[in-house]
């Protein structure tokens, strides 16, 4: 008996408490998705029917929306300026970590000093560079301003100056081109900080919501984030079966690769911004 | 080699010696960092400037840009609407950050020992971390849903039902700040965990060989080498908690009757429903120019706390 007993009861106490609280919103997602509108006014809160809606409600989602389009659109700007960040980040990361050249500390201070800047102080002006391109209701709109991060460049510069130099000196004298040597031994020992940033970038991108709400005007450029928010603004904006539907498909894969990958979520968060 | 491996690292010394010389290492390093430094001239440092010059003017975004000097500024300091927000902005960031710090603190310090299920509660508490916010905003108008939410759970045994929790002005923002707290709980409960496992065992360690009440160790040892941990979670949660839309917009639309209309829901409105876009800049500017005076002392307080 003594492999059951629970070693600090007063700390597990308070974790299936909260762990409680946490999970019971979720639920009754999964509960109200399975039932008809109906029943949240005659039934008790945790009624089940004994036929299930869901597939019916998921059903109704589609014909509401381009669910779909949506949920591509979201994929794949989140891809792209996931990618592209990674890529520009990793090149500007590198070269302000290693390389001596004049402007370097400049640049680098306006990587921090826009670190510093809330959105919303830039955002008109984006606005009217991206409106002047021509891009409004384009993917390039949605994606030009995130394609590279200050957040990513300062994250993959603390990343590489923490990487012995000698390991490129000694790849030098090997007779490595600089490219190579970024490309083929420095980005390969760096997998964990390009691993953090994506997910980060991923995660943000697809919760992206001020930028597509601005920039998008027509139904087929909307994000997932977007077409969720005007889902339940019109007159179905309590007809919950149906958004709880919604939103359990919206967060289905996020929560299945949380599932799989929560350590690197985790850690994500954890490892990043905390050192110096 | 041996000379480059007495040289801490980090030290300056010229990182570029060996093989290809060193004029062409740094074009190569310029070559690199272009894409991005040209990328953050025009998306950045041109917004920035031109969000101050806009903030000057008179502009609908269609008509012609009229210069009218600080005179966006000298109404800001008038208007009502302006300063209810920044009001509330501070509302819901001061007691999101009351609640949720103390609570992330309490939970880290549970988790930090080895205990059966600590992964669980972990992955459990941490998750609504990485779902949309705008989804989250949908499940909790369910939960809020007068008839039916989920809340009746805990109010109905008190015979307390049909509450509008999102259309009372009373109600709507600590409802606000509830769905925050359920949000962000795990995001400030893992950097407190890091700030946690980074004290060393061998403290916990004398300390229980001098007989100290666990209370006393966490007074003594915990809180005092925590602090900068803390002192960051503060920093990011003002900056975080002030930025926030989505969760306004998809929550409540800032009603009811502007009870949770947040400061960048106010200039989000301006900019872009009422076709403002000077007084938006103004009132964008304002808000960052706060931020900036909050954040650097809050650095500063770090500094002197971490130079003792």
């Amino acid at each position: 008996m003594t492999a059951l007993r629970l070693r600090h009861p007063g700390a597990h106490v308070l974790l299936v408490l909260v762990s409680t609280l946490m999970l019971l919103p979720l639920l009754f997602m999964l509960v109200t998705a399975a039932k008809v509108q109906q029943d949240l006014f005659t039934k008790p809160l945790w009624f089940i029917p004994a036929h299930p809606q869901l597939a019916e409600n998921i059903e109704r989602v589609f014909q509401r929306i381009p669910f779909g389009t949506f949920f591509g659109n979201s994929l794949f700007v989140s891809i792209v300026v996931t990618a592209s960040d990674l890529f520009f980040s990793t090149l500007a990361g590198y070269a302000l970590a290693v390389y001596r050249f004049p402007g370097r500390q400049a640049i680098f201070a306006v990587v921090i000093g826009t670190m510093m800047v809330p959105f919303i102080v830039i955002l008109i002006p984006q606005y009217i560079i991206v409106r002047d391109l021509g891009w409004l209701d384009t993917y390039q709109g949605l994606i030009a301003p995130f394609a590279v991060s200050s957040f990513g460049i300062f994250l993959m510069r603390q990343a590489f100056r923490r990487m012995p130099i000698d390991l490129i000196d000694a790849a030098r004298i090997d007779g490595a081109g600089e490219w190579r040597i970024l490309f083929r031994i420095v980005v390969p020992l760096n997998v964990a900080p390009l691993v953090s940033l994506a997910i980060l970038r991923f995660l943000d991108e697809w919760d992206n919501l001020l930028w597509p709400l601005v920039v998008t005007s027509s139904e087929k450029m909307r994000t997932l984030a977007l077409g969720m928010a005007l889902l339940q603004d019109d007159r179905y904006g309590t007809d919950f079966p149906m958004l709880m539907a919604a939103a359990a498909l919206a967060i289905a894969p996020i929560v299945i690769a949380y599932v799989f990958l929560q350590r690197y979520f985790i850690r994500s968060v954890a490892g990043t911004g905390l050192k110096e | 080699m041996s000379t480059a491996l007495s040289v801490p690292r980090g030290a300056a010394r010229p990182r570029a010696r060996v093989g290809t010389p060193f004029r062409s290492q740094a074009r190569t390093g310029l070559i690199m960092v272009t894409p991005a430094a040209a990328f953050f001239a025009v998306f950045f440092i041109y917004p920035v400037v031109n969000a101050v010059w806009v903030s000057l003017t008179s502009w609908d975004l269609i008509g012609p840009q009229k210069f009218i000097g600080i005179r966006n500024y000298v109404r800001l300091l008038g208007d009502d609407d302006f300063l209810h927000a920044a009001w509330v902005t501070v509302a819901y960031s001061g007691s999101f950050l009351i609640v949720t710090l103390p609570l992330a603190l309490g939970l880290a310090v549970a988790l930090d020992r080895p205990m059966q299920a600590r992964g669980v509660y972990q992955a459990i508490i941490f998750a609504p971390v990485v779902l949309s916010m705008v989804v989250v905003a949908m499940i909790w108008r369910a939960v809020y849903s007068p008839v039916g939410g989920l809340y009746l759970m805990f109010t109905a045994p008190f015979g307390l039902t049909n509450i509008q929790w999102l259309n009372r002005e009373d109600l709507a923002l600590p409802a606000l700040v509830v769905v925050s707290i359920w949000k962000n709980v795990g995001y400030y409960l893992v950097i407190f965990l890091a700030g946690l496992q980074s004290i060393p065992a061998s403290f916990y360690e004398a300390a229980r060989i001098d007989g100290a009440a666990p209370s006393r160790v966490f007074r003594s040892i915990t809180l005092p080498l925590l602090k900068p941990y803390i002192l960051f979670a503060l920093v990011i949660g003002i900056i975080r908690t002030s930025q926030t839309f989505s969760a306004v917009y998809a929550l409540t639309e800032g009603g009811p009757n502007d009870a949770t209309t947040v400061l960048p829901f106010l200039i989000y409105q301006n900019a872009f429903q009422f076709n403002r876009m000077g007084y938006a800049s103004a009132m964008a500017i304002v808000m960052f120019a706060a931020l900036l005076v909050l954040t650097v002392i809050q650095f500063r307080l770090l500094r002197s706390e971490a130079g003792e």
